[in-house]
């Protein structure tokens, strides 16, 4: 165990670099495991001081936790980080940014109802005496603070007033408030336009040349190229490669990222045509997701590959009712539904199993049974009443379908492992006899053997059975074991559409990055 | 035997409020010597009026929301009753309006809460004061006690040794656990209660199933009131104004989860004859009302803070496994 330094260390010390060749910020041998789930493992690398270093890999290859270790948010199970060779631990992210290392979100974290002044120094006002705040004080430095930063905005404003480009600066202003020596930027350009990126990338430069070093975390290789010095790849949770920008190719960089060992394989032979079961037209969801076209048809698996807020959850969201979608058409068996509410599209044989499982996917209260019969309710009632044996045999058909194990109907779906708690989110549905099935993320945060099942089931209930089933995934070892064919989102529109067996993984992460879609043309 | 520890495992709280009534009963007898069974069964037409409102309230508990302007829909419940007496109609006709009425007054909370999308405390404080001024509106400031008899026999008249609004009350009481055990609206209620978003992903109609809550609860809003004008004879527009302390803490002392989710009508309807034990024998030994009210109220923290603090225990003696 590391000595607990602390939040103590003078904070607002003199800037010094530390000793020659010691590295700003070294992590050594950070590990950290939720249960099974190995989030990191054994990784180590250094940022040197003013240093731009881009921190790159695939959704889930442990970029968010390793920021969460840095900044105290998260303890790691084993390794250590060290600032100027110094081993730290911080309890939370208050006493890493007292020691100079503050973090910047993609989504701000802010107080919307507070001024700008008041976000940009909460937690640490100027004061007249203890507990009185200096006003005019902490409006004078935010104006100073934002100057620096290049942006013109009233202090006095409220922060809910502001873009969310705008709340990013806020953001990053609130970092500078404090003598920041580390700043970590989480895809700090998703919601910037053109040349908000630009006024960042100047800023950053400059911030740079004052020594501070920057983990800059981003998906864009075209940025990645105008700014890093060194380039940190992850994958799978552990350090794949630490080199300097130069010395890494973009097509390096991607095949650094994705390639890893094949443990899914491919089994299913493409589906023969059938109906078109499902299809999509022109629709669009406001700020989301922009003229969508598809369709899927009967016994066919499609999959959405595409980075994390590239608009796929948004456009399965649509399509079952949950969102309100601003263009566009969807019909079920060629039949068109306008998709109003999921109770609505249910009818209609439309199933969706959302990512959040226990959030959204199932009332983790409820039995397993009542989970698995609450969509078919109006099935087993007669005039309203519930008919308990019908209820029950549901239940315990579709638990042996499913080999869901539980200790019976009666158990509580909190009691079950990740993998059954998904089985009974499917089940739900299945027992509605559905002809179009969603799956978000379904093998999300689960063991490589429940995983290979539910592949295994999806196949049957489209090859088999006939559904028409669709598969976001960001496993891109998934989609390429499950299609029959992939459709790539990059930023709210179908940038690619492959046949199952003709995608790999290169080609559809060429596809999914936005700046790389633009130089393979 | 294991089936006498799964009922005791299951049904624990329910037992604790049944050994509470026990004690309650014996407290009462050594305290007074006016305690007999007429007594007893007479004394139950204080809580049958809350106690009919709590049973509305309970379904819109276990929604997660909450009801606090059901004592003012009495008030415009016993005032239209008290017009129609004047205007000559018979009984059924009459009643059939208040229960429209009241079921509207309710059907525009749900209204409120689903499609506006306000939240349910806040809209039934307003409109605890506006159905309370409507009340006054409709009635005027005095009151009205000339009823046709045939008004005031379901709130006066005996059925057998028990007064008939208590057997009206255990009747409501088994339709309204019926609808919550047996029905697909039962289902999607603890649905809605225990997790809105997951409902909503399930086809569950939130909205509609709210409203039909708040609705129900209008209802049973009705039904008191047509009780009250029997056991009072009179009407007034500030009729049952301040009793929905009692009433929410008749749901919650029940076992009801504030939050929603978790609940039963056996639970509400123990924790009435408890609390109106307590409350026939603060009568008979004259404990004021104001220290009555303090009773209910510290009764309704603690049966909020009470279970809470248990699970809370038992948590942390789970953990250090």
């Amino acid at each position: 165990m590391v000595a607990r330094e602390g939040p103590e260390a003078p904070a607002t010390a003199v800037r010094h670099h530390g000793r020659v060749g010691t590295p700003l910020l070294e992590l050594v041998g950070v590990t950290k495991h939720y249960g099974a789930v190995r989030a990191l493992t054994d990784v180590s690398f250094a940022i040197g001081p003013g240093e731009i270093h881009a921190l790159v890999g695939e959704n889930g290859a442990g970029k968010s936790t390793l920021v969460g270790v840095i900044t105290g948010l998260v303890e790691p199970t084993a390794g250590t980080v060290l600032l100027d060779g110094e081993p730290q631990t911080y309890r939370n992210p208050r006493a890493a940014r007292a020691a100079g290392v503050v973090a910047v979100y993609q989504d701000p974290r802010l107080f919307p109802h507070l001024d700008i002044a008041e976000n940009v120094f909460a937690g640490i006002y100027p004061r007249h005496a203890p507990g009185v705040i200096n006003r005019a004080e902490m409006h004078k430095h935010a104006a100073a603070l934002l100057a620096r930063l290049g942006v013109d905005l009233d202090t006095r404003a409220p922060l809910s007033s502001l873009s969310v480009a705008e709340a990013q600066f806020v953001e990053i202003a609130r970092a500078l408030a404090t003598d920041t020596r580390l700043l970590i930027l989480d895809e700090p350009t998703a919601a910037l336009t053109a040349e908000d990126t630009e006024r960042l990338f100047r800023l950053v430069r400059g911030l740079r040349e004052a020594g501070t070093s920057i983990i800059w975390i981003s998906h864009r290789m075209e940025e990645i190229r105008a700014l890093a010095d060194t380039i940190t790849v992850l994958r799978d949770g552990k350090h794949v490669r630490t080199a300097p920008a130069v010395a890494l190719t973009e097509a390096q960089m991607v095949q650094l990222m994705v390639g890893r060992d094949v443990t899914l394989t491919r089994t299913a032979p493409p589906a023969a045509g059938g109906q078109d079961v499902l299809t999509v037209s022109g629709l669009s969801g406001k700020g989301a997701f922009e003229d969508i076209s598809f369709c899927v048809r009967a016994g066919e698996i499609v999959t959405m590959a595409g980075l994390l807020g590239s608009g796929r959850t948004e456009i399965a969201e649509t399509i079952f009712g949950l969102r309100k979608a601003s263009a566009g058409t969807v019909s079920v068996s060629g039949v068109p539904v306008e998709p109003r509410s999921p109770r609505r599209m249910q009818r209609h044989g439309v199933a969706f199993l959302p990512e959040n499982r226990d959030r959204e996917g199932l009332i983790t209260a409820f039995s397993v049974a009542r989970n698995i019969t609450l969509p078919s309710s109006r099935a087993l009632s007669r005039l309203a009443v519930m008919k308990p044996r019908l209820e029950q045999s549901m239940a315990i058909d579709q638990i042996e379908r499913l080999e869901i194990k539980t200790a019976g109907g009666n158990a509580l779906v909190s009691s079950l492992s990740g993998g059954n708690r998904q089985k009974v989110a499917i089940a739900r549905w299945l027992a509605t006899h559905p002809k179009v099935l969603i799956l978000d993320e379904p093998t999300h945060g689960i063991d490589v053997g429940t995983k290979v099942h539910i592949h295994e089931l999806i196949r049957q209930l489209a090859h088999d059975e006939g559904l028409a089933v669709l598969v976001i995934s960001s496993d891109l070892l998934e989609v390429l074991a499950l299609s029959d064919r992939v459709l790539v989102l990059c930023e709210g529109r179908i940038a690619a559409e492959f046949a199952g067996d003709e995608a790999t993984q290169e080609s559809i992460m060429t596809a999914a990055m936005p700046q790389a879609t633009a130089v393979a043309q | 035997m294991s089936q006498v520890r799964e009922l005791v495992r299951r049904r624990a709280y329910e037992l604790l409020l049944v050994v509470l009534i026990a004690a309650a009963l014996v407290w009462s007898a050594n305290v007074t010597s006016y305690l007999s069974v007429p007594q007893l069964f007479d004394s139950t037409r204080s809580f049958v009026v809350p106690g009919l409102l709590a049973l509305g309230l309970l379904v819109v508990v276990l929604q997660g929301e909450i009801d606090i302007s059901l004592a003012s829909t009495i008030g415009v419940g016993t005032v239209v009753l008290a017009r129609l007496s004047a205007a000559g109609l018979a009984l059924p006709l009459a009643f059939i309006v208040v229960l429209a009425v009241c079921a509207l007054l309710g059907a525009i909370n749900g209204v409120l809460v689903t499609v506006a999308g306000l939240p349910s405390l806040a809209v039934t404080l307003g409109t605890m004061g506006a159905y309370r001024g409507l009340a006054y509106l409709i009635g005027g400031d005095t009151g009205y006690s000339a009823f046709d008899p045939t008004y005031s026999s379901l709130g006066s008249q005996y059925a057998g040794i028990a007064p008939a609004s208590l057997v009206l009350f255990l009747i409501v009481a088994v339709i309204v656990a019926f609808l919550l055990q047996r029905t697909v609206f039962g289902r999607q209620t603890y649905a809605v209660g225990s997790n809105p978003i997951a409902s909503r992903v399930g086809g569950v109609p939130v909205n509609g199933v709210k409203i039909a809550a708040f609705t129900l609860a209008g209802l049973t809003a009705a039904l008191a009131a047509l009780v009250w004008i029997g056991q009072y004879g009179s009407a007034r527009a500030d009729n049952a104004d301040g009793s929905i302390l009692f009433v929410v803490t008749a749901v919650v002392l029940g076992g009801a989860d504030i939050a929603g989710g978790r609940g039963t009508v056996l639970g509400t309807v123990l924790s009435l004859f408890l609390l109106g034990t307590l409350t026939n024998g603060m009568n008979l030994i004259n404990v004021g009302g104001p220290t009555q009210t303090l009773v209910l109220g510290i009764l309704l923290v603690a049966s909020i803070g009470i279970p809470r603090a248990a699970r809370l225990l038992l948590q942390r003696r789970a953990r250090p496994a």
